[in-house]
């Protein structure tokens, strides 16, 4: 954010100062440029832990914001890709999510992932490190990796926001934040109240089933010319009982009556909560719009500058050729420096974005061309 | 049957993907509230929903309503008549008063 304005100067169709290069290190693998290519480093013994990786992986998933917040399904949170992240961003902008999966995993919090060895099946693998050296991002973690969890037009909007725009309706959102803020919600339970209820309508079933019981012995033993007195204080006290069974439905019938019809006063300030919470949805939506709309001329430009075949459509958020292209250039339009982890093998599948030829030729021209460091994974 | 009424944006995706993968059991559905089936399984699903979303999730139990049964024949033909009234602004009140028909507040008052 600091640098945004010498970026602006960077991200124009003349490249004005050298791409920040990057060293990476896993392991005995060592490799360093503006563009690092790890897609064909094998990850052992770092995948082959096995298990460990499973609960690291499902930790991040759970524990980081964002994922939690995109459709965790599709985008499906590769182990390495949270690795290389974590060793990017350093640990004290990433937060608490992070330190919790630590927590979770075991690892040290220094600069370099290692595997306990008690965790991992293998002897061998005491220590395997990934190190990064790289210029540290102070943008959006929205710009740490590409694909991003999010359209380009959302992409955009936080690319305004980083470059200073503001949204004409921001104002009446953090006035609706703060009315949502106020709504105060009890807590809608009626369970106590209907157990209650069916609680004592079984107890009276059981009464009555009882109550006919001894009614029936009583008539037998009528006819039998039996001894009758113990059967009848028996029916008695199952009748005193019967009636205070029913009477004490009575009351938790009443009880629960009234407990909905506080039920309906807190279901209000639900409803009104739920509207304002829509409403709020659309002014962002709506804010997005704006904010991409702000940066779509110099998207365009930035993409015209490109040697590549990648094109602004019309209106913000849209565009045609490779999707990777055209984040990596929002991106850099939000200016910067610090490296973009591109995670999976475009070329594979692509052919429906109108890439063409080798689309990593593309992604490395556009980092040349954008100044903005590339990491593949 | 049961109608389920939801009351946050998040118990409102959980209703609409309910009634999505369980069509079967889903009589009728609306932007924030269905109608299930009179069976445990539609019971099932409210409760799952109420499981996850609590005080967002109500949960009603319907029963077909009958007029024939439910009113006495005095308040179906004061409906029939009110709607078919000549003048669509006199208000009910008014309609009734100094006729056969039942006023609104001997209405209020009677329960079905």
């Amino acid at each position: 954010m600091s640098d945004r304005c010498e970026s602006r100067i960077a991200t124009g169709t003349e490249r004005t100062r050298a791409t920040p290069a990057i060293r990476v290190r896993i392991g005995p693998v060592e490799r360093s440029g503006t563009v690092v290519d790890l897609r064909d480093v094998s990850w052992d013994p770092i995948d082959g832990t096995g298990p460990a990786i499973v609960a690291d992986d499902s930790s991040i998933a759970s524990a980081d914001p964002a994922s939690s917040a995109a459709t965790p399904a599709s985008n499906s949170n590769d182990p390495r890709v949270e690795r290389v992240l974590d060793r990017i961003r350093p640990a004290a902008t990433a937060g608490r999510p992070r330190r919790r999966s630590r927590a979770q995993t075991g690892e040290p919090t220094v600069g370099s992932v290692s595997r306990d060895s008690g965790t991992v099946p293998k002897a061998e693998d005491e220590t395997t490190c990934v190190t990064i050296a790289c210029v540290r991002p102070s943008t959006s973690t929205a710009f740490d990796r590409v694909p991003a969890r999010r359209s380009l037009r959302g992409l955009l909007a936080i690319v305004a926001r980083e470059r200073g725009h503001v949204a004409s309706v921001g104002a009446t959102i953090a006035a609706r934040r703060r009315r949502l803020e106020e709504i105060d919600l009890p807590a809608v339970d009626l369970a106590d109240a209907r157990r209650k209820v069916a609680s004592v309508g079984a107890d009276i079933h059981d009464l009555r089933e009882r109550a006919a019981t001894i009614r029936g012995e009583l008539t037998a033993r009528r006819e039998l010319e039996e001894d009758r007195e113990a059967v009848r204080a028996d029916l008695e006290a199952t009748l005193t009982e019967l009636s205070e069974a029913e009477t004490a439905r009575i009351a938790a019938k009443q009880d629960l009556d009234r407990a909905r019809r506080a039920a309906r006063h807190d279901r209000d300030r639900r409803e009104r909560r739920l509207r304002l919470e829509d409403e709020i949805a659309n002014l962002e939506r709506e804010a997005r719009r704006e904010l991409a709309a702000a940066v779509h001329p110099a998207f365009r430009s930035t993409l015209e500058g490109l040697p590549i075949a990648v094109e602004a459509g019309s209106r913000p958020g849209e565009w045609c050729g490779p999707r990777t292209i055209a984040e990596i250039a929002a991106i850099s339009l939000a200016g910067r420096r610090a490296p973009i982890v591109v995670v999976g093998n475009p070329a594979v599948g692509t052919e429906s974005d109108g890439a063409g030829g080798d689309e990593g030729d593309d992604i490395a021209t556009a980092a040349l061309a954008l100044g903005v460091p590339i990491v593949r994974l | 049957m049961l109608l389920v009424m939801v009351y946050s944006r998040a118990a409102r995706t959980a209703l609409r993907n309910a009634c999505r993968s369980h069509e079967d059991v889903v009589v009728r559905r609306f932007g924030r509230a269905a109608v299930l089936e009179g069976t445990a399984y539609g019971a099932f699903l409210a409760l799952r929903l109420r499981a996850a979303h609590g005080g967002d999730v109500q949960i009603e139990r319907t029963s077909p309503f009958n007029e024939f049964e439910a009113v006495d024949a005095a308040v179906r033909e004061a409906a029939t008549a009110y709607a078919a009234r000549d003048s669509p602004a006199t208000p009910y009140a008014k309609f009734a008063a100094g006729t056969r028909h039942p006023d609104p507040e001997t209405l209020r008052e009677r329960p079905l």
